[in-house]
Order: C-alpha cells, then structure tokens, then sequence
C-alpha cells in the first residue's frame, strides 16, 4: 500500500483494491496472500499488517494470509501473538507468518530500540509466542520480555501454531540461527541461486544438529516476477513496474546513491545488475524454466511469486497474475 | 439520536471463540444493513473471566464487509503500548474503512493488563494523558519529535530541551528519501488517517479524573456500558462544566454513551429471552469491582438482582418501552448517541438478530425524527 514519488496514489484506494487483488487471487488458484511491513517510511508504506489480513480473510474462504514479513524484532511478541491468533480465528486457520527482526535503523529510532539488539529480540519474541500459541497459561522472563502466568485467549486455530518462516538475509549466521530455531527458511527476492544454495545447506545443518525433525525444516523462496505472453512484453514490464521501484526505494533507503539524472549509470550498480540477475522475466515457458534451475539446486517447499509492484496497475497485475496461475503453477503441483 | 452496537467480552473466557466471533461479525454485519450508525468492540488484557479478543482485526474484518457503520474500540488501553503503535494501528484501519473509524480509550483499570506489559498500576493515568497527547501531535504534524516521560520519539529525542518539536521546514530541509545516513531527529508516522484531522477520540469515563482530560483535549467521552444511569448524569453534567471552563459546551461535540437495550414483543418477553444473560454479565462486572452506585459504593455480585438491574442499567422491554425509556436518558443525560449491547454471553444468537432487527425497524427510525 505504498504510494511512491513514482506512481502517486491515495492510500485509501490501496487499502480497498489489495483486498480485490486478493479476491482474485484466489479465484484463479493462488494458495496465499502476502503483505509486508514497515514504519515510518515516507510512501506509507502499511505499518499493521493483521487488521489488512483480516479485511482480506473476511472477503475470501481459503487462500492462505500471511505476513511476508511481520517485523517482530520491532514488536511486544505477546501483543502481536494476541492479534495473531484472532486472524487465525477470523480466517478460519489461514494464517501464515513470516516474520523478521528487521533492519532499517529509524524503525528502531521510532519505537526506542537498540537495533543491535534485533536478533535476541526477534528469536525471545519467537519463542513467547510459540509459548503463547499453545493457549495455556505460561510464565517468560527472559532478557527481553516478561510475563507471569498468562493466557491466550482465543488461541490460534492451528495447532501447534501457525507455520512460522524467518525471512533470511545474505549471512550464515542468520541461516543457523533460523535452523537452530526450528523454524521455516525464507529466502528473500534478490539474493543469487548461489547465495540461496549456501545458505539453505547451513540451515539445514544448524537444524539437524539442534535436533529438529527434516520435515520441519522447511524452505521458502520468493523471487520477483514479470511474466507476459511474450518476452517483449515481459521486459517492458520489467521496466515501467519492476524496476522503478527499486530504483525509489534503494536510492531512498541509500543502498544507492541518487544518480544525477542517468538511468543507465544507475542500472549498471552491482545491486541493481544482482536485482536484475535474481528476478524471474519472460513468458510462462522461461519463467518455468527459471524456477527450475532454482528447484534443481535446492529443493523448496514453497515459492512465493511477488508480482505486485509499486505501479499497482491493476489490468496488468491481473493478467499476470492470471497468467502465472494458470500456466506455471500447475506445472509444479 | 444515532445508534449503534456494543460488544464487551464478558463471561467469554473458555467459551468457542470461533463460534462466537462468526456469530459476533454476522451480527455486526446485518447491524450495518439495517442502519445502525456504529459498532465499538471493548478490548480486555488478560482478565480471568473474558477473552482477550484483539480488536482491531475486529474492525479490519469488517471494513470490507460493512458500509456506513462507525467502526471502533470503546477502551483501548493506551498506556500498555507504544503510542505510535496505536496511532500506526488506527490510521491503518481509517484507511481500510474509508474514514469510518472512532478511537475509543481507556485508562486501564484492572491491574492484570499492566501487570502483563510491565506497566506500573499506578502511573497508568500519566502514561495515558501523554500518550494522547503523542497522538494528537503524531497525527497533526508530518514530522516531529517528542521527549515525553515515558515516550521518546525517536530515541535521539532524549536530547530535546522540550516534550513536543515539529521538524523544522528551513532551507537545510531534505526530503524523506534523502535523509538516509543522516541522524533520525524527526519522524512521521504514516499513512496518515482519513478523517481530519484525526479520527474521533471517545473517553472513557469510568476514572472522574478523565473528565478534565476530554475537555482539554476537544474529546468526546464514553461513560461505560456497567455504569449506572443517574452516574452517567453526573458525568455529563460534570464534563459540560470542564468544557463550560474551557470555554466550550456539550453541543459542539459528539455525545455517546455505552447501555444494555433489549428489544422483543413485550417486556415479558424480552426479559426471558436476554434477563438471565444480563445478571450474569453484571455479578461478573461486579466480582471485577467493575460496578459501584452513585455513591461511589462497589457492589457486590448478589446485589445485581433483575429489578436492581432494570432500575439502574438495563433499557429492556417492547419497542415503544425501550423508546420511552432511550428518550428519557437523552433528556436526563443530554445523549445523542447510544451504542446498545445486545448481545451479553449466553443469549441465543437468532433472539439477538430478532432483537436488532426490532430496534432498527421500530426505535431506530423513531431516534431520527
């Protein structure tokens, strides 16, 4: 729901249409619906994502609702488990988290944080609320958070808990320490096959030898999709949709300073030539093909396709959508 | 006079909340198709006999699904969390409903909740005055900064000579997208809300203290659901005289108030079908030391006997009993809006539509004339 210097729109009629994108969603087979977080950013970007979730489950009957990622490290774990587990009751047990401790350091600044305290922040919050999920009474003191004898109530539908995934970054530490956890891997839409493959098999190791079991190891990859009846179309899609928005948002964030004017110099920076090798563009054939070569390297559990880009014009979203799922989907089902 | 609906959680710890909260949201929902103006859900922290059922995604759920219904919180307990949390959270669902969101909040009044997020029980007054004054300020200003006592907004705002600074538009003034690197002095919290300058804000007046408070801040207030008649006129007549010092009066702003109505073809009926559900809702009120008398006096659980009950909270009877007895109250209180909760635990969900359905057709279309 961001409204960029790019493509200016109001908020209001985000709020309203990302419930139609999810209608539709769901109408042409997608299994989930995913929305992202952030604060304090100029565009608007959405800052609650579960009351969002729970106008989308109200509209829809089964497509999965997920946070993609939910900033935990920014958060009281057993307010957001609360909000959780009344979506999930809501949804009818639709909810899938994803979760991350965050990194953008206003974020912190805003709500009073020692960034580099995140990572202990995010795995005591993960375990409060796994704790708090199982409905009973539980007490947590830990370096972070304090509880005594609580109780959550209503508990999530899902039991044990919804599935939870950790949205992963380049570093191995992170890999181990979402292995260690026990919780899903998730990796992000512009790091390389490589760098996916790397991390995945210390995930994998970090998990086994914390003695968790290999089916709950599970790994998740999201990958950013322009897919048109011809490549021509895809590329052009690439243009105007995908990649103005990284060029707002990697210049606003500072990842890459504002060129003075030249997009080609812009393009030719190592993170955008790595954005453009990680993203998946062309029509359903080579999309297919795409996903592969990434399945061949790592087997995954679950891709998620962000084909919503900040233009937000809706026609072609449909189509692309349309034409994802009923094309590549059934290709891997 | 508007009217709207009210749900608190009452008597639902333990009970099948997924059945409860579809039966709740089918209610809301056919509220909004008969016309009722509002909806406001209560919010309860961790207290034994209710369950902790997170309100906004209440709202969110019904943003896509209601029309013109108000949507809201009647207590928000904003002393237990980040004041820009609450203000995040509110915008959002102003957003989602198309302006239709009222904020209602509370200073928390049972120990559990602020024990639960390591509030201190006795600064819960003070947290809460300067966490509206954050709001207000956050949703005015596009960007500011805020050193309160309890609130630092952004952190390096600790070292501001004083509680409240706009960011200042001079010419070194970058733009949002060009403030990466440099040192976080001022934020703005978005999306903004639909409704200018803020949603409504509603009080709850169950502290006399917050009196003051909502006429020094242009609030509304809401006397609670469990508070007898002739003490919501004593609040009214008590806040007209904090505006009347102010230099404002009960006729510039909203004036709602929380009640139990109960509609059916007679009195009779009505009290079958709902007064058992009521007695239980207010011995539980009472054994939270939720209900005292005029006096300031708590009750205790077998004092709240049905005839007690009709005397002083209940508005139960045939439509023309419930009118009379709703106009009677507007006269006495200088209400015009009351948010009727319909739907106490226990009560069989088709004689709470019945209910509704009585009400919008033969006591709602009545208020209006």
């Amino acid at each position: 729901m961001q409204s960029p210097r790019v493509h200016p729109r109001a908020w209001s009629g985000l709020y309203n249409e990302v419930i139609e994108h999810a209608e539709f969603a769901e109408s042409v087979g997608f299994d989930s619906f995913w929305l992202t977080e952030h604060h304090f950013w100029y565009d608007g970007y959405c800052p609650d994502l579960y009351p969002v979730l729970a106008a989308i489950a109200r509209r829809t009957s089964k497509i999965g609702v997920g946070t993609g990622a939910s900033l935990l490290g920014l958060h009281d774990p057993l307010r957001e488990a609360q909000q959780i587990a009344t979506l999930d009751v809501i949804s009818n047990g639709r909810v899938i988290l994803g979760l991350a401790p965050g990194y953008r350091p206003e974020e912190f600044e805003g709500f009073d944080i020692e960034k580099k305290t995140r990572g202990k922040r995010f795995y005591e919050g993960a375990e409060v609320m796994k704790k708090a999920f199982t409905g009973a009474a539980f007490s947590h003191h830990g370096e972070f958070f304090h509880y005594d004898d609580v109780r959550l109530e209503p508990a999530p539908l899902q039991r044990p808990h919804p599935p939870m995934w950790v949205g992963a970054n380049r570093s191995h530490q992170q890999a181990r320490n979402i292995g260690r956890a026990g919780l899903g891997f998730w990796e992000g839409p512009s790091m390389s096959i490589d760098t996916f493959a790397e991390n995945v098999t210390v995930f994998k190791q970090a998990g086994r030898d914390a003695g968790h079991a290999e089916h709950d190891l599970k790994v998740g990859l999201m990958r950013d999709i322009c897919i048109a009846e011809t490549a021509e179309e895809a590329l052009t899609i690439m243009d105007e949709d995908l990649l103005p928005m990284y060029e707002e948002q990697y210049v606003a964030y500072g990842y890459v300073p504002e060129a003075s004017g030249n997009r080609r110099e812009m393009l030719a920076h190592p993170v955008f030539q790595e954005i453009i090798a990680a993203s998946m563009v062309g029509t359903p054939d080579q999309i297919i093909r795409q996903i592969e070569s990434y399945r061949d390297a790592v087997p995954f559990h679950h891709f998620m396709p962000r084909i919503m880009h900040m233009s937000q014009k809706k026609d072609r979203l449909f189509r692309q959508m349309e034409l994802f799922a009923r094309e590549v989907v059934p290709y891997f089902k | 006079m508007r009217a709207g609906l009210y749900y608190g959680w009452e008597g639902t710890a333990g009970s099948d909340t997924q059945a409860l909260l579809a039966q709740v949201l089918d209610q809301v929902e056919l509220g909004d198709h008969l016309g009722f103006d509002s909806c406001l859900f209560a919010e309860s922290q961790f207290q034994e006999t209710r369950a902790s059922v997170s309100v906004p995604e209440l709202i969110g759920a019904l943003a896509g699904t209601t029309h013109g219904m108000r949507l809201g919180s009647a207590n928000r307990q904003i002393a237990l969390q980040h004041p820009a949390r609450v203000v995040e959270n509110y915008s959002v669902l102003d957003q989602l409903t198309n302006g239709r969101v009222i904020c209602g909040i509370a200073v928390s009044e049972h120990e559990a909740g602020c024990v639960t997020y390591s509030v201190p029980f006795d600064e819960r007054l003070p947290r809460f005055e300067e966490a509206l004054d954050f709001m207000r300020k956050a949703w005015s200003y596009d960007a500011f900064a805020f050193n309160g006592t309890f609130t630092k907004f952004p952190r390096s705002a600790s070292g501001l000579g004083k509680t409240f600074e706009a960011e200042p538009y001079t010419k070194s003034y970058l733009l949002p997208w060009q403030r990466v690197g440099k040192k976080t002095s001022y934020l703005g919290i978005t999306p903004r809300s639909v409704q200018l300058p803020y949603p409504p804000i509603w009080i709850d007046v169950t502290q006399p203290a917050t009196l003051t408070t909502a006429a020094t801040r242009g609030c509304a207030i809401l006397p609670p659901a469990s508070m007898p008649h002739d003490v919501v006129v004593q609040r009214y007549q008590g806040f007209s005289a904090e505006l009347h010092a102010v230099g404002r009066s009960l006729e510039e702003i909203e004036r709602p108030l929380l009640r139990d109505v109960f509609v059916a073809r007679s009195r009779q009926e009505a009290i079958e079908l709902a007064g058992d559900a009521y007695q239980a809702q207010y011995r539980s009120h009472a054994a939270l030391g939720e209900l005292a008398d005029a006096d300031g006096r708590h009750l205790a659980a077998d004092e709240c006997t049905l005839e007690y009950l009709l005397q002083n909270h209940l508005i139960m009877g045939d439509p023309d009993e419930v009118f009379d007895q709703l106009k009677v109250l507007q006269q006495n209180t200088g209400i015009n809006h009351v948010l009727c909760r319909m739907a106490p635990s226990g009560i069989n969900h088709l004689d709470v539509l019945a209910s509704m359905r009585l009400f919008a057709g033969e006591v709602i279309t009545r208020l209006r004339s």
